[in-house]
């Protein structure tokens, strides 16, 4: 038997579908030949690794739920802890996205009445309008409106000490 | 029926419901939500169909052949959910973690066989009543996946 032979008798070997005389002639290369020594012992860890994959922790409830399925044959089945967890995100994050989208749609259509066919703020202008300097002609009657309140105000004070000074 | 054989069903769920949850996970790509439901109702379809649940042989594989129809009719997204491999030390769980890997590469018409040869220790002729194929389709689809399981580990650990 050579590596080549190894190779195609690999397989009934792992499954012990040899006859006694292949059996015997592939056990004796394989103590004389490293590679292929090397190469079945991969194999068949493959082969116990596969076994071992099967090795998962079952959900504990999944014994319970079909024991309900097969006894409540029309009714679905209580959804497990393990199984909601996922559909709860979803559900949860579209929730969140519109709650989202409601309140930034809002604050848009808000601000919207607040500005002119520009889209400039009118609270702004308007602003900048009442702080606007008045013209010479504006300011000058300003000032005359002023001296007039001044004087008005003047003269009543005067009135008010001649009338404190009398009733002393 | 289902009065009857409450026990027989509660025996049949502990000693199978393992490997099958295994079955499908692998199959459904890791997604342990679907895996989950569809376990269930693979049994639960399984139990109500089998006229006779104390022929054990008989009923495996009637389970088998419902678990494997409905992972096929699935379209499977790989969600690579964190796995709890029991009874398996840490360094052993690095090297099952590059064949689970491995795995998620092949076709679903190649997983399938190798594991029912490897998990269920299914004969071919078993395998083939599952896959509704010949036994010698069944012997070659099974090398075949062993042989492209052993090349993408290889291409794996050449890769890190």
């Amino acid at each position: 038997m050579n590596c080549d032979d190894i190779k195609q008798s690999l397989q009934p070997f792992l499954e012990d579908l040899l006859a006694e005389e292949e059996y015997k002639a592939f056990c004796a290369h394989i103590d004389t030949c490293g590679k292929c020594s090397e190469y079945v012992r991969s194999i068949g860890a493959l082969s116990n690794q596969l076994w071992k994959l099967g090795k998962v922790r079952v959900p504990e409830d999944l014994g319970s739920t079909i024991m309900y399925k097969l006894a409540h044959p029309e009714e679905k089945a209580p959804p497990s802890k393990f199984v909601i967890s996922k559909k709860h995100i979803v559900i949860g994050s579209i929730l969140i996205l519109l709650a989202a989208g409601i309140f930034f749609g809002v604050s848009y259509f808000r601000n919207k009445q607040y500005e002119d066919e520009e889209g400039a703020p009118i609270i702004k202008t308007e602003v900048i309008r009442t702080f606007e300097p008045p013209n010479d002609s504006e300011a000058q009657s300003l000032l005359n409106q002023l001296e007039t309140i001044a004087e008005k105000l003047g003269a009543s004070g005067k009135d008010n000490t001649t009338e404190g000074e009398t009733g002393k | 029926m289902y009065n009857q054989n409450e026990d027989t069903i509660k025996s049949l769920i502990a000693q199978y419901q393992q490997r099958i949850y295994a079955l499908v996970l692998y199959l459904v790509g890791q997604d342990q939500d679907r895996a989950y439901d569809i376990c269930a109702s693979s049994f639960t379809e399984a139990i109500r169909e089998s006229s006779s649940l104390g022929q054990k042989e008989v009923f495996l594989l009637r389970l088998i052949g419902v678990t494997v129809e409905k992972c096929r009719n699935i379209k499977t997204i790989p969600t690579f959910d964190v796995i709890e491999l029991l009874e398996i030390s840490g360094a052993e769980k690095g090297q099952l973690l590059i064949v689970l890997k491995a795995l998620q590469t092949l076709d679903f018409e190649l997983k399938v066989p190798l594991f029912l040869r490897y998990q269920f220790n299914l004969s071919y002729g078993d395998i083939a009543t599952v896959m509704l194929v010949s036994e010698s389709d069944a012997r070659i689809k099974t090398a075949q996946a062993r042989a492209q399981l052993d090349k993408e580990i290889e291409r794996i650990l050449s890769n890190t």
